[in-house]
């Protein structure tokens, strides 16, 4: 008698064990299905947001060398993300830079080595350095050369 | 009639108790992959900082390990500041990347200057945002 009752116990523990199982793998295909109808893109574009608003933290002040601004030009062309960037060089020459200006075959762009163009920047040169922000988000940066 | 109130109650209790368990799994499992990629990425930047150079081959290895759907790695190398009126220089992804996929296949980095690598991806079911870095500690390229 006895007996019978702790292999009933086991039968039903084994049964609980299987719907638990089972409840879990639907849950966790529906929960998959969800995300990949809701395809939250924007959710991670959001956090990518952050992520680059904090990377921009270091560019409100302080002085900058041409180095950095070639840089920044360079990764602001190859990227979609709309930033601009406008440097003014020792010359009173102000030309923004951006993903734009990549796409436009009328675009000359920056002079690295031609120190008499008036978009020369000297990699070794000191641009100070400030953000524009519209609604809180950072749409560009803006170089200044000292120097 | 008491019969039936006591059975569903007790289906009630199962289910709840469900419901709770997945939700518990799910957690442990986006945890689990948190600590697998933060682990990836630590390993990627201590190699970077340790040798003192980046290649091709180390960043083709590193991109095969994020295996997620969506992922967006930032890589910054800011230069060691030798002096306070001296600017500061700080290199961006595309600049990087062009050399670690140029000529030289490689991306030298001095001692003293700054690495940091930020991952951000989408995982079963939240968002994670993982920084690391450090100072570069060798130049092995030598």
């Amino acid at each position: 008698m006895r007996e019978n009752k702790t292999v009933a116990n086991t039968g039903s523990a084994v049964l609980t064990f299987l719907g638990i199982v089972i409840v879990v793998a639907v849950v966790g295909v529906g929960f998959m299905g969800y995300n990949i109808i809701t395809a939250g893109g924007d959710k991670l574009e959001r956090v990518n947001n952050q992520v680059a608003s904090a990377e921009y933290k270091q560019f409100e002040e302080g002085r900058k060398s041409g180095d950095t601004v070639i840089s920044r030009i360079e990764d602001a062309e190859t990227n979609p993300s709309k930033l601009s960037i406008s440097v003014t060089t020792l010359r009173n020459s102000t030309t923004v830079y951006g993903f734009s200006n990549y796409e436009d075959d009328s675009y000359s762009g920056y002079s690295e080595d031609d120190p008499s163009d008036t978009d020369y920047i000297n990699p070794v040169g000191s641009f100070e350095s400030s953000v524009t922000k519209s609604n809180g988000v950072v749409t560009g940066l803006v170089f200044e050369q000292k120097n | 009639m008491e019969k039936f109130v006591a059975l569903i109650s007790d289906m009630l209790n199962k289910s709840i108790a469900i419901l709770i368990v997945t939700a518990v799994i799910v957690i442990i499992a986006n945890l689990s992959f948190a600590w697998v990629i933060s682990s990836k990425v630590m390993n990627f930047t201590e190699r970077i900082r340790y040798e003192g150079y980046l290649t091709d081959e180390m960043y083709t290895n590193f991109l095969d390990e994020m295996v997620f759907d969506e992922v967006m790695i930032h890589i910054t190398h800011t230069k060691e500041q030798k002096s306070l009126d001296e600017p500061l220089t700080i290199f961006s992804r595309k600049t990087i990347l062009d050399q670690v996929f140029g000529t030289n296949h490689i991306y030298k980095f001095e001692v003293g200057d700054e690495v940091v690598v930020s991952v951000s991806a989408r995982l079963f079911l939240m968002d994670v945002y993982i920084p690391q870095g450090g100072l570069i500690l060798n130049e092995k390229y030598h």
